[in-house]
């Protein structure tokens, strides 16, 4: 452009950027081929009137988290094998990335997706799932040659009581040096006969809360009558028992994460707490334990969920990582469960459309994963078809084989346009390089009459120069392709009067090359090649043309030799020129075939 | 969120005025201050010299590929008052057209969507717009506005071919014939839309620059009924134009205020990002959100002053 420009500028280099890499990693590519079969079938699921079941959509969100998870461990498994530490870090990265996203996914799954009556135990299996450490402890503590004296022994005990693992609990418990003392065996039937809150059970919250207040009155009754002086690990797993805030602050380093430590707290406070609740909740705690001036993205994201505030969990997840795969898949699921109304200006179905359109987008800068990208913009009943169009025209069709698949993807979509692009490109490539049947194949395809036309010349040309026809199997397929344009229409009439010809039916062949030059569908300066062809028919006795034929035949010499030079080419082929020896050779066989005619007829009168 | 993934050693000697990507983003062209335009093949991130192309005798300011239903051709404009068509033939480029007839500079080239043939647009520091036509002869055809912008013209832009309403009038069965449009940019502040009617004649006058306007860009139609055109300025201004496709009234809002002049505007294929180009040697890339707010979704700050150009 013109005007001023800085005059420190670096000259000469260019740069080319890119965004959204992780989807093109080769160790995510499973993830965005089964993701994409799981989109589909949902959609199918979902039908026409977008009617799907909720256990439908939920094990449609387990099948996408499978899929993430599977991702992860392929991603890990890559980076353990990867030959730098860069590399290794990358993979890593990409890894830590889709466990958070996975986390993410799943506490929308049960917000959004699951009951919403009793939240809490379906929290706490999240907890479970994502923080397997409690677990883990413990089976080193028992691998151990002496468990009950284990340093970890109560660390693991409390991680299991938190994760309400009691069953593993009171295992553990069982295997203390001390188990047969009062203590123990008080601390054990209490951790027994603890009340559990499942989404399942048949007990209505306010029962349960009746029971489970009657037992933590149990615990507290037993410790302030000091069933547990004797050992402050038991006393602090009852104060953990009765919920106590200090008992939590002595433990505080037990937990990874401030979500996993709410939902214990909340499980041992407000075991029955509904999901309305949940978001302030959240966020008091989150505020109270470590200032929302800390809150990273994951964090943000984690509370919008727990306040279902579908809006921003979907800004935070774009914000947060590099590609749309994961907001577009969300997004899709819980336009189905019917929980992207939330918004107020646009409707559901405009955002999940804009959602689905970003992920293809960014699929189709891909060189191979353009075509999954197809199948999403079927599901943008606004924009689809025509964000479609611009990138397929726009997709480089280096072999056939490409052409040929996104031209039935256009056709099965009715694209028209797309068709028509790519034929006349590939027409067009395959003119430059001189593959001429294949070109007037695809201009015929494109249904263009100018190309073909063009292509037809030039198959007539190569004709002259090599006295026989390139590619002719191709052009004897075209059929009813040839109308596409008159020159394609003579270039197969002429092809099929060589076939008559050659297998001698001489009559008809006589006949259709009239018929070619008495119709006007042979080029004129073809006319001398057909001039010549007609010779040797001439020299026949009995003879195959008419004297009619004749007299036409006659007809378009005087009219060549006499305005020859119509459409004439700057440097005709020698074949195309009609030269004074030529003219006598012609006009001496007309005249012979003519008296030949006059014999025969006067022979038959 | 964006990598930088190569970098292009153009071996241009003086600086670069524009790079753009062909229609499959397979090959690169560039065109510089050292009179020369270049060709890349673009493979696997990796690019290699196809083609250095010597004609103009000033520097050359904009290139623009043609589609390529009609084979590989190339567009460049010079400050040297010419616009070249150049056109790969039998693996050779060579000069296939050279249009002289501008009194000044040639700031920008911009070929017409392919449905039309192959018509290009040239703008000129002369004030007129050329529309240079191919005919069915082989030859080209040339028709001018003058007096298009006064003091110059930066920029030209064509509307897509697909009227705005496109996407809506299935029902009707016969689609109207496009009708052909391209707004420009110019040293008046303006920018224009054009609209031919046999004669190229003036649609629309949009004002909101307050200085020289240095780009405008149609976006891509998607099937909406809405049109936009992105437009910059020394102003350090961006304004996207919409129209809603059924009024003649172009709606203005500034995308954003730059630190300094920003000098191209480029939509992606799909219309969805806008990319932004200045005086403060950076890149950013805007995307509307689905609230409508358009917002920077990347930087890209390569320092040391240079301008890269993407599209």
């Amino acid at each position: 452009m013109a005007g001023p420009v800085s005059p420190q500028t670096c000259k000469k280099k260019l740069y080319t950027i890119s965004w959204e890499r992780t989807l093109y990693n080769p160790f995510v590519r499973k993830l965005v081929n089964e993701s994409c079969g799981a989109f589909t079938s949902l959609q199918i699921k979902a039908g026409t009137d977008g009617q799907i079941s909720s256990s439908e959509l939920i094990k449609s969100s387990h099948q996408y988290r499978c899929i993430m998870n599977a991702c992860i461990e392929d991603l890990n498994q890559a980076a353990d094998l990867a030959n730098s530490v860069e590399s290794n870090q990358a993979l890593q990265e990409m890894s830590e990335i889709f466990y958070k996203a996975e986390l993410v996914w799943n506490l929308c799954e049960i917000l959004y997706l699951e009951n919403p009556l009793g939240i809490l135990p379906h929290l706490l299996e999240w907890i479970r799932i994502h923080f397997p450490n409690a677990v883990e402890e413990t089976g080193t503590v028992l691998a151990s040659p002496n468990p009950g004296l284990h340093e970890s022994y109560w660390k693991a005990l409390y991680g299991l009581v938190f994760q309400l693992r009691l069953e593993s609990a009171t295992k553990l418990l069982r295997i203390h040096p001390d188990f047969q003392s009062e203590a123990f065996q008080s601390a054990y039937e209490l951790l027994k006969k603890m009340p559990v809150f499942s989404a399942n059970s048949t007990v209505s919250a306010p029962e349960f809360t009746f029971r489970w207040n009657h037992w933590k009155e149990e615990c507290e009754s037993r410790t302030q009558a000091g069933d547990f002086f004797e050992s402050k690990d038991l006393e602090l797993l009852l104060e953990i028992l009765c919920g106590k805030e200090e008992a939590f602050e002595k433990v505080g380093d037990h937990f990874e994460t401030w979500y996993q430590r709410m939902i214990t707290q909340l499980t041992f406070t407000q075991p029955t707490i509904g999901t309305l609740s949940l978001g302030d909740e959240a966020e008091q705690f989150f505020a109270s334990l470590i200032g929302l001036d800390d809150l990273t993205s994951l964090d943000a994201t984690l509370l919008a969920v727990l306040r279902r505030d579908t809006r921003k969990v979907i800004g935070e997840m774009q914000g947060v990582l590099d590609n749309s795969w994961f907001t577009a898949h969300l997004a899709d699921l819980l336009y189905h469960a019917g929980a992207l109304q939330s918004f107020e200006d646009i409707n559901s179905l405009q955002l999940r459309e804009t959602l689905l359109r970003d992920y293809s987008i960014c699929l189709f800068s891909h060189q191979s994963l353009w075509s999954v990208g197809v199948l999403y913009l079927d599901h943008c009943p606004n924009v689809g078809s025509a964000t479609l169009e611009h990138l397929l025209t726009r997709l480089p069709c280096q072999s056939e084989m490409k052409a040929t698949k996104i031209i039935s993807l256009a056709e099965r979509r009715k694209l028209t346009s797309v068709v028509t692009s790519v034929c006349r490109v590939m027409g067009r490539r395959a003119l430059a390089n001189r593959r001429l049947g294949a070109a007037v194949a695809w201009a015929v395809k494109a249904q263009d009459a100018p190309l073909a036309t063009y292509a037809a010349d030039a198959v007539l040309k190569s004709y002259l120069q090599d006295s026989d026809f390139t590619s002719t199997d191709l052009l004897d397929s075209l059929g009813a392709g040839l109308l596409a344009s008159d020159r394609l229409a003579f270039l197969g009439k002429y092809r099929e009067f060589h076939r008559l010809y050659n297998s001698n039916d001489f009559h008809s062949a006589a006949g259709l090359l009239i018929s070619l030059i008495s119709s006007r569908i042979a080029p004129k300066y073809f006319w001398t090649v057909l001039l010549m062809d007609a010779l040797p028919l001439l020299e026949t006795n009995p003879p195959v043309f008419t004297s009619e034929q004749t007299y036409e035949l006659m007809q378009s010499l005087q009219e060549l030799t006499s305005s020859f030079q119509d459409d004439a080419e700057i440097n005709p082929h020698p074949n195309c020129q009609l030269n004074s020896d030529k003219t006598m050779l012609i006009t001496l066989a007309l005249s012979r075939n003519l008296a030949k005619c006059f014999v025969q007829q006067t022979v038959c009168d | 969120m964006v990598s930088v993934i190569s970098t292009v050693d153009t071996g241009h000697e003086d600086m670069i005025h524009d790079a753009q990507m062909d229609y499959y983003g397979c090959r690169l062209a560039t065109c510089s201050s050292d009179r020369s335009v270049r060709i890349y093949d673009v493979k696997n991130g990796t690019q290699t010299l196809a083609a250095d192309l010597r004609g103009h005798e000033g520097p050359v300011w904009q290139i623009a590929w043609a589609h390529p239903k009609f084979g590989n051709i190339l567009a460049s404009c010079s400050y040297d008052h010419k616009v070249i068509i150049w056109k790969e033939m039998n693996g050779q480029w060579v000069k296939f057209y050279e249009y002289a007839n501008h009194d000044s500079s040639v700031n920008s080239v911009c070929w017409a969507p392919h449905d039309y043939g192959l018509i290009l647009a040239c703008g000129s520091s002369d004030g007129s717009i050329s529309i240079l036509s191919a005919t069915a002869a082989g030859g080209w055809e040339a028709k001018k506005i003058n007096n298009a912008h006064t003091i110059g013209c930066n920029a030209v832009s064509w509307a897509p071919a697909i009227g705005p309403n496109a996407a809506f009038d299935s029902t009707t069965g016969s689609r109207s014939a496009p009708v052909k449009r391209f707004v420009s940019g110019g040293c008046d502040n303006l920018v224009k839309v054009w609209r031919e009617d046999k004669e190229w004649v003036e649609e629309a006058k949009l004002e909101g620059h307050s200085d020289w306007v240095r780009d405008a860009a149609w976006a891509p139609s998607i099937g909406l009924s809405r049109t936009v055109i992105a437009s910059c300025s020394q102003d350090r201004r961006v304004i996207l134009w919409t129209n809603d496709g059924v009024s003649s009234s172009w709606n203005q809002r500034v995308l954003h205020t730059f630190e300094d002049v920003v000098w191209h505007v480029s939509w992606s294929v799909t219309g969805n990002i806008l990319a932004v180009s200045g005086g403060d040697n950076k890149v950013s890339l805007w995307k509307e959100t689905v609230e409508g707010q358009w917002v920077c979704i990347s930087d890209v700050n390569r320092g040391k002053g240079s301008t890269p150009g993407q599209q």
